[in-house]
């Protein structure tokens, strides 16, 4: 079970709508990963370019819409993106994300921490796609954030859990769940991150862009439940010298004639 | 003048709903802003968009993203 701001869901994954080759695609993928709770983004309408409503099929599969608030470069953008988000989807439930540089997307900490502190004020439920830094988390934490997300790697990368060494000192310190967000590129990147003790990892690229979306959403779902009994169940203990498994009899030696 | 999106717009309409149906905006995802003010829905019918001055609208819509 995943709890959050005393919500609970049964899914540890949270999946990204974009990139998907088609909304039916995009939907198809998420009933196979088990979500129970997609991002989505706001965007500008273009002029006569056709509607695509996205909000009611998603409704109809029974998942929590979690808008996010990407494309904000500051603070201030984020909160104005926040009350569009709020009014389009009618949640308070929010992804917060602000990376202005568009290379490597990586989360402006002082921004995202103003932010967070304005709104969680305002009341919203904030989730935060942060820098794997655990001073900077447990901030966002005290800032009354209901969740932290720092990245394994940069957005889109798949180069799984670079930061590795961080999160396992975020997780430990954290009384929020903990929601690897960003980077995972393999379903056993998932199941590392549940089995370092995450909550939860939330993926997007990985599934959108594989040649098999549908099966890579199920993939992945297996690989979150995998890391997720993992966790329930303790990890054994890493050591340096081997541990025998079975009996070492010592009673084999000189036993049968005419075999030497 | 009405103005969507930061380009003129042709249309002709007496309230927010109005031109909400004119558009086909759907009915959920959406978020309207006039004038700098966010306008929830249910507000839309009662906004009337006089004609003596000039509207600035932005409609944002909700995406796929991650």
């Amino acid at each position: 079970m995943l709890t959050i701001a005393g919500k609970t869901f049964h899914s540890h994954l949270l999946l990204g709508s974009g990139k998907f080759q088609s909304a039916l695609q995009m939907q198809q993928a998420v009933r196979a990963s088990g979500t129970e709770l997609v991002t989505l983004a706001l965007k500008r309408l273009q002029p006569g370019a056709p509607l695509d409503d996205l909000f009611s099929p998603l409704q109809a599969l029974g998942v929590q819409l979690l808008p996010n608030t990407s494309g904000a470069r500051t603070a201030e953008e984020a909160v104005q993106a926040a009350l569009l988000a709020r009014e389009a989807v009618g949640t308070h439930w929010l992804k917060l994300e602000i990376h202005p540089e568009p290379k490597y997307l990586l989360p402006d900490p002082r921004e995202t921490l103003k932010a967070a502190e304005k709104l969680c004020d305002l009341g919203f439920v904030v989730l935060p796609y942060c820098s794997a830094d655990p001073l900077h988390c447990k901030q966002l934490e005290q800032a009354g954030c209901a969740a932290v997300m720092p990245l394994g790697a940069p957005i889109g990368s798949n180069q799984g859990l670079q930061n590795r060494a961080m999160l396992e000192i975020i997780i430990e310190q954290a009384n929020i769940p903990v929601i690897i967000d960003a980077g995972l590129g393999a379903p056993s990147d998932a199941t590392l991150a549940l089995e370092l003790g995450a909550n939860a990892v939330l993926v997007n690229t990985a599934i959108a862009s594989s040649t098999d979306p549908v099966r890579m959403a199920q993939a992945f779902r297996l690989a979150v439940e995998a890391g997720v009994l993992a966790q329930q169940s303790g990890l054994g203990m890493r050591q340096a010298r081997a541990q025998a498994s079975s009996p070492l009899e010592p009673g084999f030696a000189h036993l049968l004639a005419g075999l030497s | 003048m009405l103005y969507i999106n930061q380009q003129k717009s042709a249309l002709q309409a007496s309230t927010l709903a109005d031109l909400a149906e004119q558009l086909a905006l759907p009915t959920q995802g959406v978020a309207l802003v006039l004038n700098r003010q966010l306008l929830p829905r249910a507000l839309w019918a009662q906004t009337p968009l006089s004609t003596e001055q000039d509207h600035h609208i932005e409609i944002f819509q909700l995406v796929a993203g991650g």
